[in-house]
């Protein structure tokens, strides 16, 4: 099958992908690319089927059609830990945090892959488990002081505000060492204080080379954040590009920028 | 004899079909597997039996049961499932686990562990069918089972109350935003699975007796059927239990008898093991 | 510092507390008081390894009483017919009783929680089954008699013989320190906090790489595992095997051990093994009274008390932590410093 997106400088591309839940298109025949190191967003109304997008490429459920690339790899219809392996991470809508877990054992979990999971090398307390386990400590020890979490580390994660909640969040998948982070309304519910601690936050994560893809309802967020803006509606692709002409495009107005106003 | 053996499959059959409800109902609301659902069964069966020791007319007996396991479902709901809601699924795994040890332990605490027959006004009359006898109560279990599956559906698709039992297993959160009070509708699905579930346990009742126990393979056979069927599909949990009871029935000609009870369990696990989605397929929710 | 202090301070309390139970058996006289704090051991095991599936992974099993029964009759039918000793029969048990762990958990763990109980149900009914008819390996109802006892252990010009309930427990008790060892290797690992974090929340557990099936089934094997090895010491300790003890109510049994100790903890499993067993022990004449008994106990604990004995620890716990944070917030305050960064 030929593809619509030649780019090498891709990291993820999307290719006509359909997802129907009884009926409703949920996703509906959507190509698009994110690049290397961009800060990418995806907008659009409630329901327009940016939460499935999301769960599509992380393979928590499976496209009817189409395919979806990672660095040019076929990752379409792979178990969510294996794209995880292959270098994606996410945040989740409504934050899911490990409910009995302090805020560095919750990192913790995310060096999964860095530590393997491996039985026999844990039973036999080995020299290279004892060593990727410090790695793994030293390394949550640099992520938690990056999003400022590392004098909460003792505390009950879901004990925390929503911001910080946010943040343990964003420092497990972190932890996972992504080439893309996946970030799903991660404003939603903060006031204006925190949004813009989290903003800062992003940029920094995306100076490291990580590529982001967020998910936002924010305007202000995603104008000053991103530097590529695709508009979905309906589960179909409305509009793609820099925030500049999405600002002022038609269609946008019409279909989201309308509400968003009136909103605000 | 392949008649005689298809028969029995068949009434089986239908008691699994009745079982297999209970569960799918639940299922569908709550995204719960009831497992005390086969002790709803048992207890059905025995308040029949004690009612007809006190001289009960036997129809008000068989009714009197119904009724009791319809309670019995209720109550479990309100007194401790309900109380769970927001707990993980683990725990209210093992609460519905401590009740069905409760409750088979408690009919043993109060009845024995004997088994005894229960009366049916048909037993002891066959109809000739051919050249061959049935047993008028094997007719009267076939005939029940249609019946309630009948009016069962007829509820379900023709009664206001019906139709919230139906939103709800789309969607029980959306159903309690539009002012349907959810709880209510988990109860009645609860009382009215249960019913079903005792129905079951009293038509048996005659045939293989009942006693303490009586609910765990009934249990798992109706499970069978419904895992079978496509959790959540309440057609195919139908289909499903009489397929499964066929099979059964002539499995075990082939078995010695003390394997008999191990037809179905492999039967499960092979299901489980080839096709955990059912051979109806209706797919399980992922939960996102 | 303090803090290493502290539990260097704990670990040799434990350390010697651990030694010093090996001489508990000189301050006991009575042999069936012996008798039941071997089979407190023995349960012990079989408590750990249910524990890790329920308490650490999330996954409830109803059928470790047939793994448990696996173990011994292997042992038992070894020992019989081909005069293997404990050590040979151990292993025995332990790979036959993980071999069929792991095809009841790739079984069982496909779907949804649900179809493990169902699974496990099922298997533990079939094993039932196999154990009471099969007569020609198993001796039907009556079950196998005259397991041979461990041979002697020689260490030096020591002899550690095998006799009276007496000898047993050290033997036993190392085996439980082995259990608590592996138990917790296991969870201080990757692929323990792996389970922890499948328990907790399967979606977010797998969008950090956890691959949740496999990891469930190879914990179900481990879990499977410590109950064979529990029946093998089993059968050559009380020399006899026989189905009832192995039925249904074995399995509700240990899982009561695990609900009234507290899942996802060591210490609660072992003090849920000792409380249960001491119960059976008292309950004894009157089994049905027993179960319900221990119904109402699984039913209430998992509504009040979800985190068992050990959970009235832990919320005490908790409290002194956050009393301690917030000393720590308030000096950080007063010195003008912001808590946050």
């Amino acid at each position: 099958m030929s593809s619509n997106f030649v780019d090498d400088s891709a990291i993820l591309t999307v290719n006509q992908l359909s997802k129907s839940f009884g009926g409703v298109k949920a996703v509906n025949n959507l190509s698009f690319s994110v690049k290397e190191n961009n800060i990418h967003a995806i907008i659009g109304p409630n329901g327009a089927g940016k939460s499935t997008l999301f769960n599509l490429i992380t393979g928590v459920i499976t496209p009817d059609t189409g395919e979806i690339k990672l660095s040019n790899q076929d990752i379409t219809s792979l178990r969510p830990d294996k794209i995880a392996e292959r270098g994606v991470s996410r945040t989740f809508q409504n934050i899911r945090l490990f409910p009995d877990m302090t805020v560095f054992e919750t990192v913790l979990i995310g060096t999964y892959l860095m530590t393997g999971g491996k039985l026999l090398p844990a039973v036999f307390r080995t020299k290279s488990f004892r060593n990727k386990e410090r790695e793994a400590k030293e390394r949550i020890e640099e992520i938690l002081k990056f999003v400022g979490l590392w004098d909460m580390r003792h505390e009950y994660a879901a004990r925390l505000s929503y911001g910080n909640q946010r943040r343990v969040e964003i420092a497990r998948a972190l932890a996972t060492n992504p080439d893309l982070l996946l970030l799903d309304e991660p404003t939603a519910g903060m006031n204006q204080q925190e949004t813009k601690e989290l903003m800062q936050l992003f940029s920094q994560v995306n100076n490291q080379g990580i590529t982001i893809l967020i998910i936002a309802h924010d305007m202000h967020l995603v104008n000053t954040l991103s530097n590529q803006i695709t508009v979905i509606n309906f589960g179909e692709k409305l509009v793609e590009g820099p925030p500049e002409m999405i600002q002022n495009h038609p269609a946008v107005l019409e279909a989201y920028m309308g509400r968003a106003e009136a909103n605000a | 004899m392949f008649i005689d053996q298809l028969i029995n499959g068949i009434v089986l059959g239908s008691i699994y079909a009745l079982m297999a409800i209970g569960y799918t109902m639940v299922w569908n609301v709550l995204r719960f597997i009831n497992f005390a659902h086969g002790e709803v069964y048992m207890g059905g069966a025995f308040v029949s039996l004690y009612l007809l020791l006190l001289d009960t007319p036997i129809w008000l007996a068989y009714l009197g049961g119904v009724c009791a396991g319809a309670l019995l479902g209720y109550l479990m709901e309100k007194m401790v499932y309900m109380r769970m809601r927001n707990a993980p699924k683990l725990n209210l795994l093992i609460a519905a686990i401590g009740i069905s040890i409760v409750l088979q332990n408690l009919a043993q605490y109060i009845w024995g562990a004997t088994p005894e027959r229960l009366t049916s006004p048909f037993l002891s009359k066959n109809i000739a069918v051919g050249d061959m006898l049935i047993n008028q109560h094997y007719i009267f279990i076939i005939i029940l089972t249609i019946l309630v599956m009948i009016v069962l559906e007829l509820f379900i698709n023709r009664t206001l109350m019906g139709k919230a039992v139906q939103a709800a297993s789309q969607n029980i959160k959306a159903t309690q935003l539009m002012g349907i009070n959810a709880n209510k509708i988990i109860s009645i699905t609860f009382a009215i699975g249960s019913a079903v579930g005792a129905l079951a346990g009293i038509l048996v009742g005659p045939v293989f007796l009942v006693y303490p126990t009586m609910g765990v393979f009934a249990g798992l056979k109706g499970f069978t059927a419904s895992v079978m069927g496509g959790m959540g599909n309440i057609p195919g949990a139908m289909i499903a239990g009489l397929l499964l009871g066929v099979i059964e029935s002539f499995a075990a000609g082939f078995i010695s008898s003390g394997y008999r009870d191990a037809v179905a369990m492999v039967i499960l696990l092979f299901i489980l093991l080839v096709r955990p989605q059912g051979i109806f397929g209706k797919i399980v929710q992922q939960k996102v | 510092m303090e803090l290493i202090k502290r539990s260097a301070f704990r670990k040799s309390v434990l350390l010697l507390g651990g030694i010093a139970l090996f001489l508990l058996p000189l301050g006991i006289v009575n042999p069936y008081f012996m008798y039941i704090i071997n089979l407190i051991l023995i349960y012990a095991i079989l408590a750990l390894g249910l524990d890790l599936i329920v308490g650490y992974t999330g996954q409830v099993s109803v059928g470790h009483g047939a793994f448990f029964g696996i173990g011994a009759y292997v042992a038992a039918i070894l020992a019989k017919n081909l005069g293997f000793s404990l050590w040979l029969t151990l292993p025995f048990s332990i790979i036959i009783t993980a071999v069929i762990g792991l095809i009841i958990g790739f079984i069982g763990l496909k779907l949804i929680e649900e179809y493990l109980v169902m699974a496990t149900l099922a298997f533990g009914t079939i094993i039932w089954l196999v154990f009471l008819n099969w007569t020609d390996l198993t001796g039907g109802p009556m079950g196998i008699a005259g397991i041979s006892a461990p041979p002697t252990i020689t260490l030096g010009t020591l002899q550690f013989p095998f006799i009276q309930y007496h000898d047993y427990y050290p033997l036993l008790l190392i085996f439980v320190y082995l259990g608590i060892l592996i138990t917790r290797l296991i969870i201080k690992s990757g692929f323990g906090r792996a389970c922890t974090a499948i328990r907790d929340d399967e979606l977010a557990a797998q969008a950090m790489g956890i691959p949740v099936f496999k990891t469930k089934v190879i914990m179900f094997t481990i879990s499977a595992a410590f109950c064979g090895a529990a029946g093998a010491l089993y059968a050559h300790f009380l020399h006899v095997v026989s189905p009832e003890t192995f039925a249904f109510g074995m399995s509700v049994t240990i899982l009561t051990m695990v609900m009234i100790g507290g899942q996802g903890s060591i210490t609660g499993a072992i003090i849920g093994a000792a409380i249960l067993t001491v119960s059976s022990e008292a309950l004894r004449e009157t089994p049905e009274l027993r179960m319900l008994i221990y119904g109402f106990l699984i039913v209430i604990m998992i509504m009040f008390f979800p985190k068992g004995i050990m959970g009235l620890f832990q919320i005490s716990k908790q409290r002194l932590l956050k009393k301690s944070i917030q000393v720590e917030k308030n000096v950080v305050e007063k010195e003008g410093l912001s808590y946050e960064q």
